[in-house]
């Protein structure tokens, strides 16, 4: 990007720097025009979520025993469930939730997770054998298993269930996090910072933390879109969000029992689970593709 | 050969070994008293009989000697007893295991299958339109919640139409939970098949094959798919520890009668003897397998036993 | 790759042939219910879900005709003295039970020193009454002896918590009420699945001697399949397919039931089923009445069943249901609490409850007939008033263990629960209410006296006035707040291919002459 700066002219050079950048800016986001759009969407449905309660139409939990199980109509945009709550207003607060599950989970795999990779790919010695070991063997147990484990221990409730797919997906991330740190490991720059005695506090945050994090934001996008199906499927079967919380997979749960009634309560939860889901993953993939791009000498 | 042979059976022992500590130790992470938690299902046990089921599971000794108790239990085939029903564990285990491999292996067969061909083709037709619509699909694929999908298929082919039952034992019933398994793991094969073929078309021995005169289906039949079916084999084990994860939803929704079905009504239940029994047999089956495949893939590709 | 593929294959087929060994034969009834029996034992559960397969293990001595009136059974006739004491019973003669040994005065008295027994009671041990001494007067006359005279023991005769169990039991030890049951009903045990089906298989020497039904003798189908189907779509769907004969369709989906021409709803009455709420009083906030009173003004039921039940339940404003003694609307109306948020937030303000520090306590019911569905709504309302109520659900068996439990601890959130009990007489409240209680809840001396009463009146405009002056007592101090009938397992899909299904009041049914084409 840098090459691309324009030289700037003799006369008013800083106005040509300014239009310098702003067109190579806009050149690139062109360029990555998918990337921005998805990167834009993303945005507006965070602040859609956190601002939802201020500007649904209707309470989200407020029941009413005449418009029960309605279609999409005018007044209820996506109809009612079979208590007659406004199913809009209930997926419009119910993305808050989502995101915030997928966000605070992927929070606590990360930093446990980057952790492991980093000491573990730094010291090296028995600490890596030991730590990547039990990595092993806590990938073994697959995700489902921990999280469902830690769930019927902790008892059902939205928080466990973040905590416990946080847990549960703490393998994953160490692992990549310690095949990066591997690689930068033996990188000139590690072998110069070392040479000239720089401590391990200061090379493993200011050095490789750093270039370990493209990569690991990657994997978080995924990781994102993972942990918000793991929760949805743990609210699905009762042992996450608790009612009345207005969590799409809890929603779906409660429309099995209404298919032929109410189709619309089976495919809208579903579906925006779906949209969310895949925006993230189209993110990573967009994301991913980048970092090879920039990281020459990668296969994608 | 057989230094890579003990290396992965150690490394599974260990795991296995690793669980039964988790399992055991994991009724401490219980809020609460565990014991009164459990046996608040059965109207007649007096608080005397609740100090002996205590003593029994090594709940008032010390953590070291609750680990021996349970072991010893273990080796001698006793995974406990329910808190419902007072079944032996291992017994009830036995029993419904057998329908979640039926389900897990058919829909890895099938997820096989449909991200083989798949991705096949895709890679064959690299660039083309069938490539792209092939490919976008599978992130679709990747992004549907499983529950979901299963849930549309029992709304749509069960209740809709009638063409399944709702909740049986047999083939018919077997059909919609394992399409609905495999589908999303399809894509995923679907993916690794396409870029390790098209790394494979890419290679020179194809090319010779090529000159030599062979015909098209017998260099892709022979050659090609070989050496690509390799690469699957190394990931096999890992898909196999998905879809069993999977299996514990979708046997859910289908009242497919196997091990994850019963896992959650433990769960409700708080049948911990039946929840840590789960999660061990669990584990054992998905080292076991992923064993089975490593050392698989080893016969297969030499390079990796002899390192 | 190939090797493997074919062992995995056969290894399937393999288990095929193997699960589909197990077929239902033309001969067998099946009825899915949505839940399992706690037990074999009828001393050792309530739930009308184990009740109703005892009935067709056991007899009682007693049974009643369509109308309600009791009649004989095991026992060919029974006599009560004037001072209403004494309560002879001649039995039967040639009854055998399903082992083969006779059914005598031995067993009654079996049955009776095992309900009584100090070490183990009978869960329903109080619903037998003030019993003094039971004695045998030869092989085929038995005669209970009374402390005071006791007008519910005549009905109670008639229930399937009074079955008499014969005495070859004792033998089996442990594996009495898990493996194995013997008594003198239509149908013997063969085989308890737990958690999936009982399999009932006719016993051929039976006879009838006072069960609602046309046929006299053995059933007519050769077994009698109940499984367990918890999912209701699949209830549903198995009875549309004719996988299944009879049973209980999700409530939502009453209306395909009544449009499928292959199907028939038979809708219970005179259930005796009262569903209410009550609440652990060992710790606050339940201790205090106004904390109960609050719940009672903040909850709307009549919004609630209209959400959830359309019309399928009744409100029920009194504590024993329609078709009972003491069921009088507007008298227990007059007496019970109305829909008054405003008043539910004033008796939380006065106990130091408000918007910042809200009352968080449990709400459990037991899983089925969309009860889960009722407490969201119930939940719903609550929270407005300021109370963060959790659900809980279970199943029955758990539920009633775990109310127990509640009512004995001191520490810890306030509980309450929806619970559901049908009876056939106010003696239900004696069972309830008078200490120790069903559950060791709630009782105070005041109550027990009136319960009392309730018990020794012989007249009856006499015990009805004391019945409605206990009614009037719990609804009042708020540990009985009654809700609807029926609660649960009062609906049946049928198919029309079965034919002869009967049930016997307070929901009873009898398969004697049941015929599938």
């Amino acid at each position: 990007m840098a090459n691309e700066l324009h030289k700037p002219q003799n006369t008013n050079s800083y106005f040509w720097a300014t239009l310098g950048v702003l067109h190579s800016t806009i050149k690139w986001l062109v360029k990555r025009r998918f990337l921005f759009f998805l990167g834009l969407l993303t945005s507006i449905l965070v602040a859609l979520s956190l601002s939802a309660n201020h500007w649904v139409p209707f309470d989200p939990e407020q029941m009413a025993a005449g418009p029960r199980l309605k279609p999409p109509s005018s007044s209820h945009w996506f109809g009612t469930d079979e208590f007659g709550r406004d199913i809009f207003s209930r997926i419009m607060v119910g993305m808050r939730l989502t995101l915030q599950v997928g966000f605070v989970s992927v929070c606590i795999s990360l930093s446990i997770g980057m952790t492991v990779g980093l000491i573990a790919g730094y010291f090296g010695g028995w600490l890596e054998r030991l730590l990547m070991r039990a990595m092993d063997v806590l990938f073994s147990f697959t995700e489902i298993l921990i999280a469902l484990a830690l769930v019927a221990v902790l008892g059902p409730s939205l928080e466990n269930a973040m905590i416990a797919i946080g847990i549960a997906a703490v393998p994953f991330y160490a692992r990549v996090c310690y095949g990066a740190v591997l690689v930068e490991r033996n990188k000139p720059y590690t072998e110069a910072a070392i040479s000239i005695g720089a401590s391990h506090a200061r090379i493993i945050f200011y050095h490789l933390l750093p270039n370990v994090l493209p990569i690991m934001i990657v994997v978080s996008t995924i990781g994102l879109s993972n942990a918000i199906l793991a929760a949805s499927g743990l609210s699905y079967l009762g042992l996450g969000a608790q009612p009345p919380s207005p969590e799409w997979g809890a929603m779906l749960a409660a429309s099995k029992n209404y298919f032929q009634r109410a189709p619309s309560l089976l495919f809208i939860p579903g579906l925006s689970i779906m949209t969310i889901v895949l925006i993230f993953n189209l993110l990573g993939d967009q994301l991913r593709q980048m970092l090879d791009y920039n990281d020459q000498g990668k296969h994608s | 050969m057989t230094n890579y042979l003990v290396n992965r059976l150690f490394g599974a022992l260990l795991t296995v070994w690793v669980t039964t500590l988790a399992v055991c130790f994991l009724i401490h992470l219980v809020p609460g008293d565990p014991v009164q938690i459990m046996y608040a299902q059965s109207a007649t046990t007096t608080p005397e009989q609740l100090d002996l089921i205590r003593h029994n599971l090594g709940l008032d000794r010390s953590i070291i000697h609750q680990y021996i108790i349970y072991m010893s239990n273990l080796l001698n085939g006793d995974f406990g007893t329910t808190i419902r029903g007072q079944q032996p564990v291992l017994d009830l285990i036995l029993l419904r295991l057998p329908y979640t491999l039926w389900l897990t292996i058919t829909a890895l067969i099938i997820s096989l299958i449909i991200g083989g061909v798949a991705g096949f083709f895709a890679a064959y037709k690299q660039g083309q339109w069938l490539d792209r619509l092939l490919m976008s699909s599978t992130i679709i694929g990747i992004s549907i919640p499983p529950f979901w999908l299963g849930l549309m298929l029992l709304a749509f082919f069960s209740v809709n139409l009638g063409w399944f039952p709702v909740a049986g034992d047999g083939w018919l019933s077997l059909i919609l939970p394992a399409t609905t398994l495999a589908a999303c793991q399809a894509a995923t094969i679907g993916r690794i098949v396409r870029s390790t073929m098209i790394d494979i078309f890419d290679q020179d021995y194809i090319r010779t094959a090529y000159a030599k005169g062979l015909s098209k289906p017998r260099v892709l039949g022979r050659h090609a798919l070989r050496s690509g079916m390799v690469p699957i084999i190394s990931i096999l084990g890992m898909q196999f520890a998905y879809m069993m994860g999977g299996a514990i939803v979708v046997e859910y929704i289908f009242s497919w009668n196997g091990l994850g079905r019963l896992a959650i009504q433990a769960i409700f239940q708080r049948d911990y003897p039946l929840i840590q029994g789960f999660i061990l047999t669990f584990s054992i089956i998905v080292v076991l397998v992923s064993v089975l495949m490593d050392v698989l893939y080893a016969s297969l590709d030499p390079r990796i036993s002899r390192k | 790759m190939k090797v493997i593929k074919t062992i995995l294959i056969t290894l399937a087929c393999i288990t095929t042939v193997a699960t589909s060994a197990k077929v239902f034969s033309a001969d067998d009834i099946i009825w899915a219910r949505y839940g399992d029996i706690d037990t074999l034992d009828p001393h050792r559960s309530t739930s009308t879900l184990s009740m109703q397969v005892w009935n067709q293990i056991y007899e009682p001595l007693l049974a009643r005709d369509s109308e309600g009136n009791i009649g004989p059974n095991l026992a060919k006739s029974y006599s009560v003295s004037g001072d209403g004491l004494t309560v002879s019973f001649a039995l039967n003669d040639n009854i055998k039970c399903h082992d083969g040994s006779e059914f005598t005065s031995k067993d009654v008295i079996f049955t009776y020193e095992r309900a009584f027994s100090t070490s183990n009671p009978s869960n329903t041990k109080s619903a037998w009454g003030p019993i003094k001494d039971v004695k045998a007067n030869g092989e085929l006359a038995v005669e209970f002896t009374f402390n005071t005279p006791f007008g519910a023991f005549i009905p109670f005769m008639a229930d399937p918590f009074a079955s008499m169990i014969c005495d070859s039991n004792e033998k089996l030890g442990k594996s009495y009420g898990t493996t194995a049951a013997v008594g003198t009903g239509a149908w013997k045990l063969d085989n308890w699945v737990k958690g999936d089906k009982i399999e009932l298989s006719r016993n051929d020497s039976y006879i009838n001697l006072g069960r609602l039904a046309d046929n006299k003798g053995a059933p007519k189908m050769k077994r009698l399949i109940i499984k367990v189907m918890p999912e209701g779509q699949a209830r549903l769907a198995a009875l549309q397919t004719g996988e299944v004969h009879i049973a209980e369709p999700p409530l939502e989906s009453v209306d395909a039931v009544k449009s499928n021409p292959k199907l028939d709803l038979f809708i219970a009455d005179n259930t005796g089923q009262d569903v209410f709420f009550e609440f652990a009083i060992s710790r606050p906030p339940f201790n205090d009445i106004r904390a109960r009173q609050a719940v009672a003004y903040a909850i709307d039921p009549d919004m609630a069943l209209d959400i959830v039940f359309e019309g399928l339940v009744s409100r029920e404003y009194c504590t024993v249901a329609q078709g009972v003694m003491g069921n009088d609307p507007d008298f227990c109306k007059s007496v019970g609490y109305k829909y008054n948020p405003e008043k539910a937030k004033e008796l939380l303000a006065e106990l130091g409850y408000s918007v910042s520090k809200r009352l968080e306590v449990n709400m459990m019911t037991w899983t089925g007939g969309n009860r889960e569905k009722l407490l969201q709504v119930f939940q719903s309302q609550l929270k407005q008033v300021g109370i963060d109520a959790k659900i809980e659900v279970m199943d029955i068996g758990s539920l009633n263990a775990r109310v127990k439990q509640e009512n004995n601890i001191t520490e810890g959130p306030g509980s309450f629960d929806l619970m559901g009990w049908s009876w056939y007489d106010p003696d239900i409240l004696y069972q309830l209410w008078h200490s120790p209680g069903a559950y060791e809840g709630y009782n105070t001396p005041e109550l027990d006296a009136l319960l009392d009463k309730t018990r020794s009146t012989t007249d009856p405009k006499k015990r009805l006035a004391v019945v409605q002056q206990v009614q009037k007592y719990l609804i009042e101090q708020a540990v009985h707040v009654p809700l609807y009938t029926p609660g649960w397992m009062w609906l049946y899909g049928i198919n029309k291919n079965t034919t002869g299904l009967k049930f016997e009041p307070f929901n009873q049914p009898i398969f004697l002459d049941v015929t599938i084409k």
